[in-house]
Formats: structure tokens, sequence, C-alpha cells
């Protein structure tokens, strides 16, 4: 099968290029795009390292095509720092709270509590556990990382008062069990 | 085509279908397009007071990365046994539409499943859209799942629908095919919980796995709708 | 999906035991014998005169005048195995055997177990205390750290709310049942002494080499590398408070065997109590080297200033002194009879003896009959590594540590059908535990330094997989001891645990 004609924006700059179709989101923007953020874990969608967000969907990009994101909006860890290039209120918060060890998951674990505090600004610590229930770490028993979400998602609420209330509960997901 | 077990000669991304998205709320029944997501399942605030099984059986499924891409369509058309959905659809007494190069055609879930991986569905088919009736109001409802933990499919899983007169129940991975009892749903729907359950086992085969033994499954397998329909009794309205 | 299937295990271990003891419970026996699968070919990194590790210390916390060890290495056509994995040198399997024989032993003298521990505990005057199997443990206070485990998670009433829970169980109110899985540890890390470990031949030290610069910044090298136990904080921590540089200015550098001193790498919580003491003696020698410049720059006798945090000032005249960072510049900057010009120094640390952390454990578990699941409560980790060089970084190899233990007692395993097919080769079947059921942890601490290491430190890394694992395990255990359960084969994941239910007659 030829190649396909392929156009995406990843963190912000519009990118397009040839690729076979079964390529891989994650493998086009490591080995293509040089964008190494998001990492090879497992390949069967369990581990959540290659995690980035796509149209504003959390997305694990080895289980998707690069075909199945065209035109897609694609955003890294790399695209999460501030325009300054210093670290977001979420990264520091990390780091603050020693929220990751080997660092293998991490950016997929960030990246994916990016997109957990836009579904949920105020989550409880019970719904921070189910919402990132699809990123395994080996390292930090999850307690730091939950820990650090939580911290983030105070630290946002307090910076941008006014309008915190309005999105909360719209798409917030409870937990089932 | 991803473990390159597959080369394909054409590739069609089935989310640009406008016809396969959507999910519209009529006055018997919803009707959900085919690559509506297990996330727009649980998002949509019309289909939670529609249809609650639904949604609390999404949120049972994987985690928020794979719910945000997994279809309801992928879910009940693979005719995998481990799928939550396909037990789901027969509870619900959903119908599947399928289309093919001629003409478009309904199939009943309960009719659908054949054994792993094959189904009702012809080769030059797709899967288009599932109709769910909308049970009665006050409907008592639970989709109960055993799993070792969230990414897994069940060890045992149960939908329960029970209201006046009316019941119905459907187990998960449980046999190659979904498993939904006609007699235990008459059970249930008498008030008789035991007779439910007996008649729902009595339908089983399970296999073993990492999960546990044949004897294990048996046994989960008649806790696990116990606790469902206890639920869904106690969910019961009006 | 490859990587399960084709690398290293870590641990498959058939462990036999007996105990002996007298009626009133002072043990006066043990013995063991153990059965190592390590796989196709032996991947392990014992040292060499240990081929099973350090399972020798598998008398624990305990003073047991006789014992008896012995391990029988198999080869099977499983991938290559014994591999080192948190807990390099099978001291979880120690653990787990130890504590499996205090409980079974509580169990033969209808005895409190809490109490059985407290009469044979090493006691706190006994060490350095020599072993039956012959090791020279360092430092302990176990009757402090038991006591203050027990009070910190209310005991008693845990005790209390059980025995009312299985009276329910038993009218047929619940169907759940509550177990409460208790150990404490001893470990043996920091590997090791040159005189009995080594590699292929070559000695178990480790290394540090530190340069300051005439900024009064730094560079420190050392033999080990990081795999995220936090190695950048730690030794600029240890750095800063040996010589008095902020750690901020402090680079470490790891794993660039171009540069690197020769080092033996990280793992078995080796890398404080080995490569954090040659950090600390290099430190010391440039200090020794810092005083000297100190005092000529002051004007008087070397031993005529004394260190005060970032300083050498002159005794009894607090005005007159020199900070860390004057001297790092004036030691580049000024020709100073008798010294070579420079601040640097490096270390090979051999170290004298292992290094002994404990702890104690504690973990609260509901357990469904019906179904074999469980839910972990409560999960207290007291951990006794020695001095606590940053808390923060100790209490994330406890978490993380714990949930490896998690995984381990509770389903963990790598599974072969009769062909030899692997059968847990993707994430989904061998259990990674996700954040949606991983107990969050209660770390506590006591401090009983290593009177051997230069600092105090006995490292942290393995400590809280150690304990943990045996402590999952005890729980399962005793959820089902009043129906006459002893021991289970781990993992207790669901349809094991269901299975004890069965066997012991509580399905209806």
């Amino acid at each position: 099968m030829s190649k396909m004609h392929v156009k995406l924006t990843v963190n912000g700059a519009a990118v397009e290029g040839l690729a076979e179709p079964r390529t891989l989101l994650i493998h086009c923007l490591r080995e293509n795009l040089g964008v190494t953020g998001p990492h090879v874990g497992c390949e069967t969608s369990h581990c959540g390292a290659c995690t980035v967000d796509m149209d504003g969907r959390s997305v694990k990009s080895c289980t998707v095509f690069v075909a199945q994101a065209q035109g897609a909006d694609v955003t890294t860890v790399e695209g999460l720092v501030n325009a300054d290039g210093s670290l977001s209120v979420l990264q520091e918060m990390f780091r603050e709270h020693y929220g990751l060890q080997c660092g293998f998951c991490t950016s997929g674990t960030i990246t994916r509590a990016h997109r957990f505090l836009q579904e949920n600004p105020i989550p409880t610590e019970e719904q921070v556990r189910f919402g990132m229930a699809g990123n395994l770490c080996r390292c930090t028993g999850y307690q730091n990382i939950v820990k650090a979400i939580l911290a983030a998602a105070e630290m946002m609420n307090a910076q941008d008062k006014p309008s915190s209330t309005e999105g909360v509960g719209q798409q917030k997901v409870e937990t089932a069990e | 085509m991803k473990l390159r077990m597959a080369v394909l000669s054409h590739l069609v991304n089935l989310r640009d279908i406008p016809d396969l998205q959507g999910i519209e709320i009529g006055a018997d029944s919803v009707s959900l397009g085919a690559m509506v997501t297990q996330h727009e399942l649980i998002a949509h605030a019309g289909l939670g007071e529609a249809v609650p099984l639904l949604r609390e059986a999404a949120l049972q499924i994987a985690d928020s990365q794979v719910r945000y891409l997994g279809t309801l369509g992928g879910n009940v058309a693979n005719g995998d046994p481990d799928n939550d959905m396909p037990g789901l659809m027969q509870c619900l007494d959903a119908t599947y539409q399928v289309t093919g190069p001629d003409d478009l055609r309904q199939i009943q879930a309960r009719d659908f499943y054949e054994s792993a991986y094959f189904t009702a569905r012809a080769d030059d088919e797709i899967l288009t859209r599932l109709m769910v009736p909308i049970p009665a109001a006050g409907t008592g409802y639970a989709y109960e799942k055993q799993k070792r933990k969230i990414g897994d499919y069940a060890s045992a899983a149960a939908a329960v629908l029970v209201g006046k007169g009316f019941a119905s129940i459907a187990m998960t991975n449980l046999a190659d095919v979904p498993v939904w009892s006609a007699e235990a749903g008459v059970a249930l729907a008498a008030g008789d919980r035991e007779g439910a359950v007996s008649a729902a086992l009595a339908a089983i085969d399970p296999q073993e796995d990492m999960r546990g033994p044949v004897e294990f499954k048996r046994h989960v397998a008649g806790v696990v709708p116990r606790r469902a329909i206890d639920r869904a009794l106690s969910r019961v309205a009006g | 999906m490859d990587n399960p299937m084709s690398t290293a295990f870590a641990r498959d271990y058939w462990m036999q035991g007996k105990i002996a003891a007298t009626k009133d419970g002072q043990i006066t026996g043990l013995w063991c014998h153990t059965t190592a699968d390590h796989g196709g070919f032996d991947a392990c990194a014992d040292p060499t005169k240990f081929p099973a590790g350090f399972m020798n210390i598998c008398t624990g916390s305990h003073d047991i005048p006789t014992a008896h060890l012995s391990v029988d290495g198999v080869n099977t056509n499983k991938a290559l195995g014994g591999v080192a994995y948190r807990c390099s040198f099978r001291v979880t399997q120690a653990a787990y055997f130890i504590e499996c024989m205090i409980e079974v032993l509580a169990i033969k003298l209808n005895m409190d177990a809490t109490e059985l521990r407290r009469i044979n505990f090493i006691r706190k005057d006994q060490f350095p205390y020599q072993s039956a199997l012959g090791w020279k443990c360092d430092s302990g206070d176990y009757h402090t750290a038991w006591d203050k485990a027990l009070a910190a998670v209310g005991y008693d009433d845990l005790r209390k709310e059980q025995a009312q829970r299985l009276e329910d169980f038993r009218a047929g109110k619940t169907r759940k049942l509550m177990g409460i899985g208790l150990t404490h540890f001893t470990e043996i890390v920091g590997a090791g002494p040159v005189k009995n470990c080594d590699i292929l031949g070559l000695g178990m030290f480790d290394s540090c080499e530190i340069r300051i610069h005439p900024t009064g910044s730094a560079i420190a090298r050392l033999g080990t590398i990081s795999q995220g136990q936090g190695h950048a904080t730690t030794f600029a921590q240890i750095i800063a408070s040996e010589i008095g540089l902020p750690a901020d200015d402090i680079t470490l550098e790891e794993g660039d065997t171009d540069t690197a001193p020769y080092g033996l790498g990280t793992y078995g919580s080796r890398s404080t109590p080995v490569a954090g003491a040659a950090t600390a003696m290099a430190a010391r020698k440039i200090r020794a080297k810092a005083q000297m410049i100190a005092a000529y720059l002051l004007k008087v006798h070397d031993g005529d200033v004394e260190w005060d945090v970032d300083r050498f000032v002159v005794k009894g005249d607090e005005s007159r002194f020199k900070t860390a960072k004057e001297i790092a510049f004036a030691s580049y900057n000024q020709a100073i009879p008798g010294l070579e010009p420079g601040l640097e120094a490096v270390s090979y640390y051999d170290p004298p003896n292992m290094t002994y952390p404990f702890g104690a454990d504690i973990c609260v578990m509901e357990i469904d009959v019906d179904t074999g699941e469980h839910e972990v409560r409560q999960f207290y980790a007291l951990d006794g590594c020695g001095t606590r060089i940053n808390p923060m970084i100790i209490e994330g190899q406890v978490h993380g540590g714990a949930t490896e233990g998690y995984a381990i007692a509770m389903g963990q395993e790598i599974a072969y059908d009769d062909m030899g097919n692997h059968k847990t080769a993707t994430l989904m079947d061998f259990f990674l535990p996700t954040t949606w059921g991983t107990p969050t942890y209660q770390a506590d601490h006591t401090v009983t330094p290593s009177p051997h290491h230069p600092i105090g430190d006995k490292g942290a890394g393995e400590s809280p997989n150690v304990g943990s694992v045996p402590c999952f395990s005890k729980a399962v255990h005793d959820a089902f001891r009043p129906f006459g359960l002893t021991q289970s084969h781990m993992p207790d994941d669901h349809w094991r645990v269901w299975k004890i239910a069965r066997d012991l007659g509580l399905h209806r």
C-alpha cells in the first residue's frame, strides 16, 4: 500500500509528510518528528507512557495510526510548558511533591493529568485515582503523583478564581466502583 | 495491521463518516452511531438519564484514554467474548443495524453472536447503528463486573434490568458468546432471585485463564449476578 | 510483550522450614531448606561467595541461637532467572520465610504474635549482634519500633473490630473478613566489604570523586547510577553538609564510564551505604585540606580553627572565619606553602560491614469471601534506615517499594502452561497495580544510625519491599486464621483467595 499524506499539528506547529498507513502516532512523533517526550512502554495500550492529547482527548499514541491523527491537534508533554519555557503549574507540582522517580511514565502521566484536570478541575482523591488509572508507574506507588495532581488543581483554581466554578462538573466523570 | 499481521490495500477512517456518529434520544429508543466512543456514552447527559445502565457499564471498561477512542461499535461487532458491551446490549434488547453494498438490515443483539469472533454480520457488511429501547421509568439497573484491576476484562460480569413485571439478565466472559437467559429474566420478573441466577448459570460455559479455573468462574458467575440483581432492585422506583 | 517472555525474572523460591521453641515462646532453633529456580541460566548479580544471595539473613529480627539453611539451585526451561530486582540478594525471600515461621509458631503455641516477637527480638543492648548464620548486625532498636507501629495503628482496637467482624460473619451479617498483617523485618544491604563480597572478582566497594571549582560550585562523580532514587539530591545533600556549599551548586554525574570513578553500580540498596559513604569520605578529605587553607589564610595553626556549618572559624573568635566558598577560590588563587593548588578528592570506600536496616509494616485488609477480592484499607510502614538524609526521597522509596510488594503478594506471577508457553506476557495478565486499588501508605520511621557508616545511613530502597510482601500475605492469612488457615501459596489473587475460602468450607 502506498504512503499516505498526513497533516497534523504537533505542539502548535503544523507538520506534514508521507507515512505508511500502519505507522503509529507514537513512532511518527518520536522517529519522524523527534518529539521524544511520549515514551514507548508496552505497545498494548496498558501502560500509558505514550499518552498524548489529541483534539482535547487523552489517547495512547501506541494504539493510534498516524493516519487517524489526520488534521488533529496533538499536544505532548513538550507542549505543556508555559510560553516562556518554564514549567507549568502541573509540572512544577510533580517536581515539588516528588511525583516521579525514574521518569519513564512521567511524560504520559503528566499529559494525562493535564487533560484530567480540564475534565474535572476540582477532583477528589478518589476521582484522581480513577481518572489516572490508565497510566502505570512502577516507582512511586502513585501516592505522590496523586498528591501532585491535587496540589496542582488547588493552585490552578486559586489562580483563576472567577471562571473556575463555571466549568466544574460539566464533564465530570465520577467513579463507577 | 499494527502487529503486521494484516496488509490492507485500502484504509478508511470510519471516524470521518458522519452517519456512524451521534447519539439520538427518541421517545422509545436511543439511536447510537457505531463510532460513538465509550467516553461519549459516559459524558452524554441525556443518555445517562434515558439508559443509565449504559453509562454505568462504560465506566467499567478499560481506562480514560482507551474510553476516549474505544467505540461502542467496535466493542459489540468484534464478537470478542471478553467485551462488556455485547452482553449489555443483549440485556437491553438492542437492535444492530448493519449496512452492506446493497441494503441495510436489522439484527437483534440477542441473535448476533454465533461463537467467539463469529457473528451474524456478513463480510461485506459493517455495523452502522445501534438502537437501544429506553427502559420504562423507574426500571432498576446495574452492571456488576469483577476484574483484577482497571484495564482488565471481567472474571465475571452481569447486566441486570428489573421493573414492574419485567426483568432481563445477561452475563459477560462466561462463554464464547454473551449469555442472555430468557428464563432468568422471567424468574426475576416473578420475584424469584435464586431461580433467575440458576437459570443464568445453566447457560454458561466458562474457560480457565489467568483469572482462574473453571470452578472459580462458575462460583463468581453466581455471586456477581446476585449482587447486580440486588443493586438493580434497590434502584427500582415508582 | 517480548520483555516478560524472554527477559529475566527475579525470584522463584520454594521454601520449607522448621522452628523450635520452648513452651513459653523462646525460639531455640530454625531450619530452612530452599529450592531456588534460576531458569535457563543464572542471571543473578549475587556476590560470588553467596550464590543464594543473603538468604542467610533468614533469622530476621530474632535472637535465634541455632540455625541451618540449605539452598538447592535448579535450572529449568524458563527464561533466565535470579536477576536483581528490588531486593537483589534474596532478602525478601528470607523475610517472607521467617515472618511466616513466626506466624506458624504463634499459632502452635497459641500465643499473641506481637508478644512472641517481643520475647525473641534482638535487644538493643545486644548490638552488634552475631547471628547464627554468620552476620554481625550493626544496630537496631526493634522493641521501640514495634511498639511505635502498634500504637500508631491502634492495634488493640483493630483486633476488637476484627473480632466483631468475625462474629458478624458467623452470624451471616457480612461476607467480608478483616485481616491484619504484621511484619518486623531485618534487612541486610550495603554490599559490601571486599573481604567477602565480589562480583566476578571485583570487590564491591564504591566510589566518589569531588571537584570544587574556584567559584564554589562543585561536581561529584560516582560509581553508582540513579534509576530514579534521587541520587542528585541525596548525594548533593551529603556534600553540602560536609563541605558547606549549597546543594544547588553541586552537580552530580553518574553513569559515564569515561569519567566516573570505578564502582559496582546501583542495586540492593547499596548506593547510599557504599557510594554515599565514599561521598562523605571524599568530602572529608576536601574539608581537611580546606582546614589547612583556612588556617593559612587566617594566620593561625590548623588546630586553631573549627568547622561551623559552612566555614572555618578561629576558635574563640567568631568574627574571624573563612567560608567554604572563599576557601574554594583561595585554593586556586593563592600559593599556599606545602599544599598543591586545587580542591578535589576521590574516595574508594570499602565498607567494614554490611548495613542492617529494619522496619515494621502493618496492613489492614478487607477480603470478600465469595469473590476473593480484597481491599487494603490501611498500610503503615515504619522504616528504620538509620540517618535520614532526605525524608521525601525515603518516603517515595517506601511508597514505591511497598507497591511492588503489593503486586508480588497479591497477584504478580510469571505463569507457564504445561507446554511451556508463557501465559502472562501482557500488563493485563502480569499484575501491575494501577492508581485504583493501590494502597495509600502511612510512612513512619525510627532513627538508629549505623555505627560504622560515616554518616550512619543504612539504605532505604529495598526495605519497603522486604517487609511489605509478607505483610500483605499475612493479612490474608490472618483473615482466615479463625477457620484454620496457617499458610497460603502466594500470590493471593482473586481465585487463590477464593480457593482458600472454599477449602475452608466458607462458601454457601
